[in-house]
């Protein structure tokens, strides 16, 4: 069955000079002007379970509670007729991280975006959230500090699932996943996760773009979930430019396993923030 | 560095006298077994601050002994405990009053208890955590304990080999920000006098160094034997000494007898420093016929003076050779823990072979060791260290 479009006009008839920035079948995204608060974004989607309100419902709230210059701020969000709803946040103007990850080379560069990831996640990993999406798609580069998008698939640690799944892998994006989301453990799935895929971000930050578990930087495996699953990354095979210090902190973060990567997320602040007070 | 703390049980006088007297250990790991509320807070508070609690749990429905004058104890708190029955609010009741008393007492860390499980259960995480651990980390909220907050464990020799199983558990513990540290008991099946089972050795170790140091978490190693020299290698917080057999190899038999009768009585036996062995007290005379000083071997404190007087009657609840003991092995603990000469590693490997060498000169003299003293247990820790030492790339 081919679904049919969201219809947005009534709803966008509430603001001023709508443009489509980009969506699909269940939500479309528009910046727009809004009457109190300036530009913004409007998200206009569709919802098909009460449970899938619910999630999204989570993901306004948990914004909404962090107040973080690290994430949009969240103005409003409604149900709407036909089993639509609108939020309606402020307008990030920046690109998403994946069109400059050759730009922080220089491990200096790449170290203070990651301080500055790490420090606006910590205020979720305090609550015991875990992001479990933070690709570059998500992370977007604006002319102040970078801001961090799309808690969609957070999960509160301790709280009960929203769904019921058996699939093999947890929700995730399977390149930058964690082992244990892959292996859908779900137990260990805590802020060691977000770590690890921060790990990944920095990895490829420090390659230029390349994917540090892409087969062709491991020379072996299939895939890079492949590659993930069995700890390959490019430890053995490529010269990465950067001193032991920052090698030491991409390894723990890599680490195969929970424990092996920072037990406590001020342990890997305090890591970075040593590492990037060397470089001054 | 590594501290050495005494196990406490029955004659914990001997432990407390023997650091006030003979500055023979760190501190102890308190046991309520044995010692009612009254004497926990007669410890010194210069102890005390350097020592922590173990609340014994292991058992939950068996008060032995000295455990039922602890009004936190699950079975006397829920009046006859049953995994079933054990609600949330007998949780969290027994989580605030046990966390209480040992906040009163002001010891170093606070330790949340554990229960003994056998084998390798499937279900040993989820268990842990729904009777103990999540009512202890919500009453650590709840009071704003600010003291170091230890998790105990007791692993059994199986899940200690087990790499994988060994993982789970190391994921699960570290997952935790609000633990400082792991109060560890191993417990071995078929176990011999000193622990020789050397794939146990290599995972404890490597439990220690590989895992729990690299993330900054403590480690107190309980109820150890003469191995706790072997385990130096992996700078543990603490390990311990003790002074009954039962103090030095974990054993749930003391806490599965209710009426708190003594020790089964065993052949008295002292401690040789230089063999890294016990070894029963009519072998003296052998090994001083052999060796040309036997002060080497065995020290020259005072009880050893005392002892090896001819009016000396030996008898296993005497306790001089208990406070030789401690005297000799806090002695030869901190000797080589505070040598600068070569490696940790190595300064315990060089007392391995020393021991090992030793014994097969006093065997090619002609003296044959009863099964069990005769450091058979020496091979196999230079074994256990070498192997743990090329896993680790040390």
């Amino acid at each position: 069955m081919i679904k049919s479009k969201i219809h947005v006009d009534d709803i966008l008839g509430d603001f001023d000079s709508p443009i489509y920035i980009g969506g699909g079948s269940q939500k479309q995204v528009y910046s727009a002007i809004h009457s109190s608060f300036g530009e913004v974004t409007v998200k206009i989607g569709r919802y098909t379970s009460d449970t899938e309100f619910e999630r999204i419902s989570r993901e306004v709230r948990l914004l909404q509670s962090a107040n973080s210059k690290y994430f949009p701020k969240q103005f409003s969000f409604e149900p709407k007729s036909n089993s639509r709803y609108c939020i309606v946040e402020e307008f990030i103007d920046g690109d998403p991280l994946e069109q400059h990850l050759s730009g922080y080379t220089v491990p200096k560069d790449a170290l203070e975006l990651l301080s500055h990831l790490v420090r606006g996640m910590s205020v979720f990993w305090l609550r015991r959230v875990v992001h479990r999406d933070l690709k570059p798609a998500n992370i977007m580069i604006t002319n102040s500090n970078p801001r961090i998008i799309d808690l969609g698939i957070a999960r509160i640690q301790d709280a009960s699932s929203l769904t019921l799944s058996f699939a093999p892998f947890g929700p995730c994006t399977p390149n930058y996943a964690s082992p244990e989301q892959l292996t859908n453990r779900k137990r260990y799935i805590d802020h060691r996760s977000d770590q690890f895929t921060l790990g990944i971000v920095l990895g490829q930050l420090l390659l230029g773009g390349m994917h540090p578990f892409d087969p062709v930087v491991v020379k072996c495996g299939n895939n890079i979930p492949e590659n993930i699953f069995h700890g390959a990354w490019g430890k053995e095979t490529h010269s990465f430019t950067c001193n032991n210090e920052v090698f030491n902190l991409l390894s723990t973060m890599l680490g195969l396993e929970p424990y092996q990567r920072f037990r406590r997320y001020h342990d890997l602040e305090d890591s970075i923030e040593s590492i990037v007070g060397g470089f001054i | 560095m590594t501290k050495l703390l005494h196990q406490l049980g029955h004659r914990y006088q001997w432990s407390l006298t023997s650091i006030k007297e003979d500055s023979a250990g760190d501190g102890v790991i308190v046991g309520p077994r044995y010692m009612e509320p009254s004497k926990v807070a007669d410890i010194p508070y210069s102890v005390r601050s350097r020592s922590i609690f173990d609340p014994q749990f292991f058992l939950p429905n068996t008060a032995a002994g000295k455990l039922r004058e602890y009004s936190f104890f699950p079975d006397i708190l829920s009046d006859g405990f049953s995994t079933s029955e054990w609600s949330i609010d007998s949780a969290s009741e027994c989580a605030d009053r046990c966390l209480e008393f040992q906040l009163s007492m002001d010891f170093e860390a606070v330790v949340i208890p554990t229960r003994f499980y056998e084998g390798m259960p499937s279900n040993f995480i989820t268990n842990q955590e729904r009777q103990f651990v999540h009512p202890f980390l919500s009453s650590v909220e709840r009071l704003g304990v600010d003291t170091a907050v230890y998790l105990q464990l007791i692993l059994t020799d199986q899940m200690l080999k087990d790499r994988p199983y060994r993982t789970e558990i190391l994921n699960w513990i570290t997952s935790f920000p609000e633990l400082s540290g792991v109060y560890l008991i191993v417990h071995a099946h078929n176990r011999t006098k000193q622990n020789a089972d050397i794939d146990l050795l290599i995972g404890l170790l490597s439990f220690i160094s590989a895992a729990l140091k690299r993330v900054g978490m403590c480690i107190v190693i309980g109820y150890t034997n003469t191995e706790s020299l072997l385990l130096l290698c992996a700078e543990p917080d603490a390990v311990t000494m003790g002074s009954y057999e039962n103090l030095r190899m974990f054993s749930l038999r003391a806490f599965e007898n209710q009426d708190g009768s003594t020790p089964r009585g065993p052949n008295p036996r002292i401690y040789i420093p230089r063999l890294l062995d016990w070894v029963e007290y009519q072998y003296i005379g052998a090994i001083a016929r052999v060796v040309s000083d036997l002060d080497d071997y065995i020290g020259n404190d005072t009880y050893r003076v005392r002892m090896f007087q001819s009016s000396y009657n030996w008898h296993f609840t005497k306790p001089e050779p208990y406070k030789h003991y401690f005297k000799s092995f806090s002695d030869q603990f901190y000797r080589l823990h505070s040598s600068s000469s070569d490696t940790l590693v190595d300064r315990v490997l060089a007392e391995c072979r020393q021991a090992h060498n030793d014994f097969e000169m006093l065997r090619e003299a002609g003296i044959v060791f009863p099964s069990g003293s005769g450091g058979e247990h020496v091979a196999n820790w230079i074994t256990a260290i070498n192997l743990w030492r090329q896993e680790e790339d040390l």
